[in-house]
């Protein structure tokens, strides 16, 4: 009986340990997913000419530095993060929780998340997305997804300050093993690097402080709060943020109050609109999956799994718009390099750093 | 009750009181207001507990089989956890 039982607990614990690890991965996958049809939709239509610096729409004028790096990044986070508050408001919908998340809404560990959204949407993603444009311009758009990687690290110190997680040796051994291969993923890019990938590190750095804080706050947040109603209450406040205050305070210091309504106006009329609503459908399981996985097995682990985008981002980039060439400028987008490959298996090594103690496998095998 | 908590806080409010109790124990209690809830099952439920553990807000303290072999956890909240229910849900 007692051994019985003490099988039975751990199988249930690997189990659930599994369970977490397998969230914590696909949100990495999906979070590439959500980067590469992004970085596609701010090819299309009018976006494309209005990152080309050319007239568009019917003899406009052609926008100014300012709007393009920032009111742009604005515009295109805030219809990427509605685009995912719907699909997420859909799959509570689906289960039966609209209810539940209008009272959550209402209550403290609700407002607790919006503080996440604000923190995490409207500065970490528009910051993300001006690091992402930048270094596209600069022809390197898979320089900056490393540097946001770094919110791991930031996560797992700040997840040990305030909440007093666990942060034991091991795991700081696999945090620096994480970043140090992050960077060998990025570092191929840094050698053509222009001032325009800088400003985008720079930027990209500062969406992996607001990551980090998110996730180890909201992740925090989700044993309150189920986890899909958690992302409907951040999705949908960060969309709306991003779209009603910080695209309009941008554009009007950009262009005028006039830049508003233009811009909003050829944007929802684009073709790259259904795009975006794709890159909001991968970002509503890469945050969804990440606020449960760092849930169920800890800020430090769920956010390394969570930070092998810096593998899965450059890689769906390049097959959206380099193998399936869509958008037609598959020379922009060659193929990922051998240190990019010999990278993500480093950052696979030091993500099992992170979730068991190497030591305590080897003194198990001498006791065996 | 006029206003029901969401499932989510109802559970962890459960715990409230510092008394153990299992995934099945929950949901007795909550049948009345929650049965008709898509997600009240034992495998959500038990999730939800189990997460809470990983988070440090409720503790295992004993674990049976019941009639038909499967593992039952116990938790109960510890101070940390009965802390912020207070703070937090109520």
């Amino acid at each position: 009986m007692e051994a019985k039982v003490e099988t039975l607990r751990n199988q249930r614990r690997k189990r659930f340990m599994t369970r977490g690890i397998t969230f914590a991965v696909a949100s990495g996958i999906c979070y590439g997913l959500y980067t590469g049809f992004l970085t596609l939709a701010e090819t299309q239509g009018v976006w494309g000419d209005w990152f080309a610096g050319t007239e568009w729409g019917n003899g406009h004028e052609a926008l100014n530095a300012f709007t393009i790096t920032f009111t742009l990044a604005a515009l295109a986070a805030g219809l990427n993060d509605l685009f995912s508050g719907i699909w997420s408001i859909a799959v509570c919908a689906k289960n039966r929780q609209l209810g539940d998340f209008w009272k959550t809404l209402k209550t403290k560990p609700g407002r607790v998340m919006m503080l996440c959204a604000i923190i995490g949407g409207p500065f970490a993603t528009i910051c993300y997305v001006i690091g992402l444009n930048s270094a596209t311009a600069s022809g390197s758009p898979g320089v900056i997804v490393p540097i946001a990687a770094l919110n791991c690290a930031i996560g797992a110190i700040l997840g040990r300050i305030l909440f007093k997680q666990e942060l034991k040796a091991h795991k700081v051994v696999g945090i620096f093993v994480c970043l140090a291969s992050a960077a060998m993923i990025g570092g191929a890019s840094f050698a053509t690097m222009g001032p325009d990938a800088l400003l985008g590190c720079v930027f990209a750095f500062l969406a992996a402080f607001g990551w980090g804080f998110e996730g180890c706050v909201a992740g925090f947040g989700t044993i309150l709060i189920d986890y899909r109603i958690g992302i409907a209450i951040r999705q949908v406040t960060a969309g709306l943020l991003e779209l009603l205050i910080a695209f309009p305070v941008l554009a009007i210091m950009g262009g005028g109050i006039g830049s508003v309504p233009e811009l909003l106006g050829a944007a929802i009329t684009s073709p790259a609109l259904l795009i975006f609503a794709i890159s909001g459908l991968f970002a509503m399981p890469a945050y969804s999956f990440w606020y449960k996985g760092n849930s169920m097995c800890g800020t430090a682990l769920g956010m390394a799994c969570n930070g092998m985008y810096a593998f899965w981002g450059p890689l769906f980039i390049w097959i959206t718009l380099g193998v399936l060439n869509i958008g037609g400028m598959s020379a922009d987008y060659p193929p990922l390099t051998s240190a990019q490959w010999i990278g993500a298996i480093v950052m696979v090594i030091g993500i099992f750093c992170i979730a068991v103690n190497p030591l305590e496998i080897v003194r198990k095998k001498q006791e065996e | 009750m006029t206003s029901k908590l969401p499932l989510y806080y109802a559970i962890m409010r459960h715990f409230a009181d510092g008394k153990p109790d299992c995934a099945e124990g929950v949901m007795q209690d909550l049948r009345t207001d929650y049965g008709s809830y898509k997600l009240f099952t034992r495998k959500d439920i038990e999730e939800a507990l189990a997460t809470a553990k990983e988070n440090g807000l409720l503790n295992e303290c004993d674990w049976k089989l019941d009639a038909e072999g499967e593992l039952q956890t116990f938790y109960a909240a510890n101070d940390f956890g009965k802390d912020m229910i207070r703070r937090h849900i109520e």
